[in-house]
C-alpha cells in the first residue's frame, strides 16, 4: 500500500512505500524527512531500494538516538528545565524561604550561632547565607542520627528563624530527579549519556536536515496537518536551539567523560586528582595544651574570612565534623562562569588563623574549563539579580523548546504509522484490542522497539529510589539494624546503633568486609570534653590509630566502620575516647547481637539493658 | 548495597564533609629487588588521594620497620618485612588508619 500526503497548496507528495506486516519496525527504519516533504511525481512509485546517502545515515542516527530511550530522555529533559527555575519555584511555593530585603544583613556567623542555639542536637551541618537572593532566607539542613532530613529557613536581615520545610521540597525533588534520576550507583551516569545523545542528535539532524541554514526563518506550517506542524515545528525549534543544545551537549558530554568513563577507569583522567581539602595537624592540636578549648563562634570565623579578604563574597558555612578538620567557608570573588561556592578558606576553628584556601584563582585552565560547565549547564552565570533572571529564563525556554523537540519526535513518529498501523489491526473489536496490545508489549517495533522494556525499567527504578528518598528523609534508619546499649565509656554514657545503611534497613549491619554506619549517641557527660572518638571491629593495637573517627554535628554522629574480612564469633567492637587531657577511654560491646548488650532491632524490640561490659580507662604516657 | 546507601548519601546530605582515610596495599615483585615488596595506595572514601602523608609500618613487638610518606602520586612502596606487620597512614588527626599483613592483597 502507498501512503499519499497533499499539502495545502495543492501539490501532491508521496510516499511510495510498500507496508509489511511489519509497519512499525519498516517505518522507523526506512522513512526520512526527506521522504515526506519532498516533491515527487504524481505517479506512486514502485518500491526500490534507497541508497545509503549521508544524510539518510544521518537521520537514521537522529532517529535512533531520540526514539530508542525516549520516555527517559523526555524525563530528564523536561526535570532539567524545572531545575534551572528551582529556586524561583521553591520561592514562590514556601512562604518560609520569602523575607523583605532590609538595608543590612546580620553577619553570616551569626546566623548559624543563633540556629545551633536553637536546634542544640539536631546536626546542624552547613548554611547556606542566600547573599545573592535579597528576598531569599538563608537555609541550614537539619539531620539526626535517627534519621530525617529538614531545612530550616533563617531571615538574613533578622535573625528570625522562618520554620522548617520538607529537604526535598519542589525545586529539590525535581533537581535531584535530573542529575540522578534518584537512581543507585548508575543514575548519574546514566543523565551524562543523555548529554552525548544530544550532541549526537545535534550533528545528526544537521546533516540530516538539507541547507538547513536556509530555513531559520520558515515558519511552521500552522494550517497543515498535525503531524505536518509538528514536523515543521520539530526542525524550527531545532534550528533555534542549536547553540543551546550545543552547551548541553558539551556539558552533559564533559561529564559522562567524567562519569562512568573515568569513575570506571575506561578513560584516562584529564584533571588533576583532587587532594584531601586543608585540615589541622597534630602540631596545631598539640598548641592548644591540656583542657577543653574554647571553639570560636561562627560569627568570629565570618569576621576572620572577611578580615583576611574583604572581597569574598559568602555563599556557604561548613562548620568541622570533629576536631581535625577546618571550618570551610565558601564563596565566590565573581569570576567568570564559576559557581557562587567555587572558592573556599579553610579555618582554624579555634584560633580563627587560615590555614588553607582553594580559590578560582589557583587552578589550571582545564579545572576552570571543568568549573564553567555547570553554570553554563544550568544557567546559573547570570549570579544575581535581573541579569540571573534573565540568563535562567532563556535556559529555561530553551530547556522548553528542547523538550517539545523529544515529544515531537515521538508524536511524529506515532501519526505517521498510525494509518498504517490500523490497517493492519483486525476488524473484530476483541481481536484488535488484543492486536493492538501486542504492538504495545512485543518486544520490536514502535519508535522505542526493545528499547521499551529498558525505558520501563529505568523509570521503575527511578520510582523505588524516589519512594526510597521520602522514605529517608521522613523517617531515616530508626528503629533498624543492631541497638549497643548505654554504658559508659569514661564520664560519658554512650549507645550505638550499626546500620548496612540508611535505607538497608532489613539487611544484616555487620557484614565482613563491609562498611557499616554507626551511628552515636551521646546520653551524658560533656560532648565538647571529646578530643577524638573512634569505633573499631577490634581491639585497637595502638592508640593512634583506634579506629574509625565519628564525625558529624552534635545529634547527628556518626563514623563509617570497616567490618574485618573474617568476623569471629566472640567478636568485640571497641568505642575508644580521646580527652582533651590525653586520657583515652574504653568500653566495648559484643559485635554481633546477644540479646542483652547487642540486639537486633530487625527481629524484636526487646527493651535495651544497660550493659555492664569493660570499661576501662587507658592513659597513655606519651 | 553499599552503593545505594553512598548514592542516596549523597543525594539527600549534598554538602556532607564526611570522609575517611583508605589505605590499599599488596603484595608485588620489584624489578629491582629480589625481596617482595608492599605496594600501597593511600587515598579517602570520597576519591581524593593523600600524597605526602606519614607512613609507617610496625612490628608485632610496636618496632619501627618503616617510616616514610606518600609519594606526590600518594604511592608508598617498602620491602616486605618478616612475620606479621602493620601500617600506619597517618593523614593528621582524625585521619589515622591501620591495616595488618592480613589485609594486605
Amino acid at each position: 500500500m502507498s501512503i499519499a500526503v497533499i499539502r495545502m497548496n495543492g501539490s501532491a507528495y508521496f510516499r511510495g512505500k510498500n507496508l509489511s506486516a511489519e509497519v512499525n519496525t519498516t517505518l522507523d527504519d526506512d522513512i526520512s524527512p526527506d521522504d515526506v516533504i519532498a516533491p515527487v511525481k504524481t505517479k506512486p512509485r514502485a518500491k526500490r531500494k534507497k541508497k545509503l546517502t549521508a544524510h539518510r545515515a544521518a537521520y537514521l542516527v537522529h532517529s535512533f538516538i531520540g526514539l530508542k530511550l525516549s520516555l527517559l530522555f523526555t524525563i530528564v529533559l523536561a526535570t532539567g528545565t524545572i531545575a534551572v527555575i528551582n529556586e524561583e519555584l521553591d520561592w514562590l511555593i514556601y512562604d518560609e524561604m520569602r523575607v523583605t530585603p532590609q538595608a543590612e544583613r546580620l553577619n553570616e556567623g551569626e546566623l548559624m550561632d543563633r540556629l545551633d542555639a536553637a536546634y542544640p542536637n539536631a546536626g546542624v551541618s552547613f548554611l547556606e547565607t542566600a547573599n545573592q537572593r535579597p528576598h531569599m532566607a538563608a537555609m541550614a539542613q537539619l539531620s539526626s542520627a535517627e534519621g530525617g532530613f529538614q531545612k530550616v529557613w533563617i531571615d538574613p536581615y533578622t535573625g528570625t528563624i522562618k520554620g522548617e520545610t520538607d529537604f526535598l521540597t519542589v525545586g529539590t525533588f525535581f533537581s535531584i530527579l535530573h542529575t540522578r534520576l534518584y537512581m543507585p550507583v548508575i543514575g548519574r551516569a546514566l543523565v551524562n549519556v543523555f548529554g552525548v545523545l544530544c550532541l549526537i542528535g545535534l550533528i545528526s539532524g544537521l546533516i540530516s536536515y538539507r541547507r538547513f541554514w536556509r530555513e531559520f526563518f520558515t515558519l511552521p506550517r500552522w494550517n497543515a496537518k498535525p503531524r505536518i506542524f509538528l514536523g515543521d515545528l520539530h526542525k524550527f525549534i531545532g534550528l533555534w536551539s542549536l547553540w543551546f543544545i550545543l552547551i548541553m551537549g558539551v556539558t552533559g558530554t564533559w561529564w559522562f567523560y567524567h562519569n562512568p568513563l573515568v569513575f570506571y577507569k575506561v578513560a584516562p583522567p584529564v584533571l588533576p586528582a583532587t587532594t584531601i581539602e586543608p585540615q589541622l595537624s597534630h602540631q596545631d592540636l598539640d598548641k592548644l595544651g591540656a583542657g577543653i578549648p574554647n571553639r570560636l563562634s561562627s560569627a568570629d570565623i565570618i569576621n576572620a574570612v572577611k578580615k583576611h579578604d574583604p572581597n569574598f563574597a559568602i555563599q556557604l558555612l561548613r562548620p568541622p565534623e570533629h576536631n581535625g578538620q577546618a571550618y570551610r567557608v565558601m564563596g565566590t570573588k565573581g569570576e567568570l562562569l564559576t559557581s557562587s561556592r567555587d572558592s573556599s578558606y579553610y579555618v582554624h576553628p579555634y584560633t580563627g588563623e587560615i590555614i588553607g584556601d582553594r580559590l578560582v584563582k589557583d587552578i589550571t585552565a582545564l579545572q576552570r574549563f571543568d568549573y564553567a560547565m555547570v553554570p553554563l549547564h544550568y544557567g546559573t552565570w547570570g549570579n544575581e539579580g535581573a541579569s540571573d533572571l534573565a540568563v535562567k529564563f532563556v535556559w529555561f525556554i530553551f530547556g522548553l523548546g528542547m523538550t517539545v523537540l523529544s515529544v515531537s519526535g515521538m508524536i511524529i513518529y506515532y501519526q505517521r504509522t498510525r494509518s498504517a498501523t490500523n490497517k493492519l489491526l483486525p476488524e473484530q473489536p476483541s481481536k484488535r484490542f488484543f492486536k493492538k496490545s501486542w504492538f504495545v508489549f512485543r518486544p520490536w517495533g514502535g519508535p522505542m522497539s526493545g528499547f521499551k522494556y529498558l525505558n520501563w525499567a529505568f523509570i521503575t527504578v527511578a520510582c523505588i529510589g524516589i519512594s526510597i528518598a521520602f522514605t529517608l528523609q521522613r523517617e531515616g534508619a530508626s528503629g533498624s539494624g543492631f541497638q549497643y546499649a548505654k554504658q559508659h565509656v569514661g564520664e560519658w554514657t554512650i549507645s550505638l546503633n550499626a546500620t548496612a545503611g540508611l535505607l538497608e534497613k532489613d539487611l544484616p549491619p555487620i557484614r565482613p568486609g563491609r562498611q557499616t554506619n554507626m551511628n552515636v549517641f551521646i546520653h551524658g557527660g560533656n560532648p565538647k570534653a571529646i578530643k577524638f572518638m573512634h569505633i573499631k571491629a577490634r581491639k585497637p593495637r595502638t592508640m593512634r590509630a583506634p579506629g574509625a573517627v565519628v564525625h558529624g554535628q552534635l545529634g547527628n554522629q556518626h563514623s563509617n566502620t570497616i567490618m574485618p574480612k573474617k568476623i569471629k564469633d566472640n567478636a568485640k567492637l571497641w568505642v575508644t575516647i580521646e580527652d582533651w587531657h590525653g586520657n583515652f577511654h574504653q568500653a566495648s560491646w559484643p559485635l554481633m547481637p546477644d540479646g542483652e548488650q547487642t540486639i537486633d532491632l530487625r527481629i524484636n524490640n526487646q527493651e535495651i539493658t544497660d550493659n555492664k561490659s569493660s570499661n576501662i580507662k587507658i592513659k597513655e604516657n606519651n | 548495597m553499599r552503593y545505594i546507601l553512598l548514592i542516596l548519601l549523597t543525594v539527600l546530605s549534598v554538602q556532607a564533609r564526611a570522609h575517611y582515610p583508605l589505605l590499599s596495599c599488596e603484595f608485588t615483585e620489584s624489578e629491582q629487588s629480589s625481596a617482595e615488596q608492599v605496594f600501597c595506595d593511600a587515598g579517602f572514601s570520597d576519591g581524593t588521594k593523600a600524597p605526602n602523608v606519614v607512613m609507617e609500618v610496625f612490628s608485632e613487638d610496636d618496632e619501627t620497620l618503616v617510616s616514610g610518606h606518600t609519594d606526590d602520586l600518594a604511592k608508598f612502596q617498602f620491602e616486605r618485612p618478616e612475620g606479621i606487620f602493620f601500617i600506619i597512614m597517618d593523614a593528621g588527626p582524625g585521619h589515622v588508619i591501620e591495616i595488618s599483613d592480613e589485609e594486605v592483597n
